[in-house]
């Protein structure tokens, strides 16, 4: 008996955890990265994700958006008056679906990359 | 007793995997009275302050570790590519309850941090692309880049002909890609705003020199319309719903005098009495010096430039602009080297200087309670065609803020700049003992403050709108 409400109890106790590592981003777990924003009324929101996630997510995004842009510039060509000497890229990451399925609000974490001709030697 | 270990356990993993979120010291983000309570609020509250760096760590930990994979790349690293990644810039915002964490959709970021491509990885890729690399190359200049159409450079020495020289290619531009329909009225408005502006920007070029904060650059943000119609317009970063014409900025640097003695300086011959411009740059110049304390050498962040968001009255006043239809410019301070620091300015007579100063905001019944509260002088404004941008319904008005209040508030952002690069430097060396190649070095942190009505100082949260950039550069 006292083995069937232990185990009982173990399987709660992993079940518990499970829940705050995986689907419980209202409230945070110890290496979540917080993310924060405004809604359509101008009300502040807190959402947490996990730091590996975070990384995952974001990582392959601006992985693509480097390749997408690289490959565009590498074929640019510019009117002959001008120097193209840098460029400036934002990512703005709209929808809440591609960093968590549990969000429930818009977030959109940005980034500015900045591009600029390899320097020759 | 089997059990009771069992829960203890859970609980204690339970317990570690809730952890509450950090908040930043209310003092940080709130109009608060003294320095005192300022000071007491960051003393007494140490377990919190051991939460709010864990945090802090715990996020550039995340940006840092996703920037190295990202370089790491395959599509990153291979392919004959001559346009390389040379800086990532992203952001951290405060909640206005104090949660502090990345910034989401919409709202004011209260820090930006701009992380650039280290040597040895710019040496690596030229290694790659041009074969075995000689010399060392540092990365190029890191200042935030602006979504604006075209950026024009102005001096005060530039002559009618040079100004139009300036113009015309942007006007080619414009026509060219139908952003504009009447390229002559765009010649005619731009070259009388140019002229305006660099009217203006004369003001600057009487540097407060005896001090060591001193302004280097003036931006005016236009917009021109299809019709040619030239307007003042809100900064980058601001959205606004406007047409499709083009925006651009006005930019004026000081052109500086090398060899410069500064005991020639107390020789100076008197000049003729500041005007109200000149004396409010004087007055916020001066002021700056309450952050001098981040300066000290053995910082690795050092405070190198102060940005400071504008507006401008119909007869060309400057004030500080809070109203965020009403910030049109910024001017941008620098401060000599401390080895360079004036040995002579107390010999100096200085002008007499104004106690207060004028901050643009919402003529509204929340900010006039406040001027009443705090006994505030207000003046209602109207901006002329400016006013167009604001939103129907919006009237602005001055408010007469206390310089003593100002100084009061950069006393208290001293601390929270500490903070910011203080956690820089723990991650940069964490990183070092690790002994990996670094790809990205965050080297610049710019802390966006509020300003109170009454002049008092506060990180920006999201709701709020930043007029003071702090620039602190890695050393």
């Amino acid at each position: 008996m006292l083995n069937l409400k232990r185990k009982a109890l173990a399987t709660f106790g992993i079940g518990l955890l499970a829940l705050s590592l995986f689907s419980c981003k209202d409230k945070r777990a110890k290496d979540d990265v917080t993310i924060l924003g405004l809604d359509d009324e101008g009300k502040s929101v807190v959402r947490f994700l996990p730091k590996s996630r975070y990384v995952r997510r974001f990582n392959k995004m601006l992985g693509n958006l480097h390749g997408e842009t690289t490959n565009q510039l590498e074929n640019f060509v510019f009117d002959g008056n001008w120097d193209l000497k840098r460029v400036t890229v934002g990512l703005l990451v709209v929808g809440e679906a591609k960093l968590t399925d549990h969000f429930k609000l818009e977030v959109e974490p940005s980034f500015e990359l900045r591009f600029q001709p390899l320097p020759k030697i | 007793m089997k059990n009771k270990n069992f829960f203890s356990l859970l609980a204690v993993v339970i317990w570690s995997n809730f952890a509450s979120a950090a908040l930043v010291p209310q003092s940080w983000i709130k109009d608060i009275d003294s320095v005192e309570s300022f000071e007491k609020s960051m003393n007494v509250d140490s377990t919190n302050f051991a939460k709010l760096d864990r945090e802090y760590d715990n996020l550039l930990d995340a940006k840092s570790t996703m920037l190295e994979r990202l370089a790491e790349e395959k599509s990153v690293k291979s392919g004959k590519r001559k346009w390389f990644l040379q800086s990532v810039k992203s952001e951290l915002g405060i909640e206005p309850v104090g949660y502090f964490g990345v910034m989401g959709l919409k709202g004011e970021a209260a820090v930006e941090m701009i992380w650039v491509r280290t040597p040895e990885s710019i040496k690596k890729l030229q290694n790659k692309y041009y074969g075995p690399v000689r010399n060392n190359l540092e990365s190029d200049e890191v200042s935030a880049a602006s979504n604006v159409d075209e950026t024009v450079r102005l001096t005060s020495q530039m002559s009618d002909e040079d100004l139009e020289k300036q113009v015309a290619p942007i006007v080619a531009v414009s026509v060219k890609t139908g952003k504009v329909k009447n390229g002559g009225r765009l010649k005619r408005n731009l070259l009388k705003k140019m002229k305006e502006f660099q009217a203006m920007a004369l003001e600057f070029e009487r540097r407060p020199s005896e001090r060591p904060w001193w302004p280097y650059k003036f931006q005016l943000n236009l917009y021109a319309e299809a019709s040619g119609k030239v307007i003042p317009s809100m900064g980058p970063g601001i959205s606004m719903s406007v047409g499709t014409g083009i925006r651009l900025i006005l930019e004026w640097y000081r052109i500086e005098q090398d060899g410069k003695d500064p005991d020639e300086l107390v020789k100076r011959v008197p000049q003729k009495p500041l005007s109200q411009n000149a004396k409010f740059i004087y007055a916020m110049a001066k002021d700056f010096e309450t952050l001098d304390e981040l300066n000290v050498r053995s910082y690795k962040y050092g405070l190198d430039y102060i940005k400071v968001g504008i507006g401008l009255g119909v007869k060309g006043s400057i004030f500080v602009a809070k109203a965020k239809g009403g910030v049109i410019g910024s001017v941008f301070f620098k401060r000599d080297s401390i080895k360079n620091n004036n040995k002579s300015f107390s010999d100096v007579q200085e002008p007499k200087l104004d106690d207060t100063f004028f901050i643009a905001d919402y003529d509204n019944v929340k900010n006039r309670e406040y001027a009443h509260k705090h006994k505030i002088e207000v003046t209602p404004v109207q901006f002329g065609t400016e006013k167009s941008l604001l939103n129907e319904g919006n009237k602005v008005a001055l408010f007469k803020a206390s310089r003593e209040h100002f100084r009061r508030g950069l006393h208290k952002t001293v601390k929270m700049a500490r903070f910011f690069s203080k956690g820089a430097v723990r991650r940069a060396e964490r990183m070092r003992r690790k002994g990996k190649m670094v790809h990205f070095d965050l080297k610049v942190l710019e802390l966006e403050l509020e300003l109170f009505l009454r002049g008092s100082v506060g990180a920006v949260t999201l709701e709020g709108i930043g007029i003071l950039e702090l620039f602190l550069v890695k050393r």
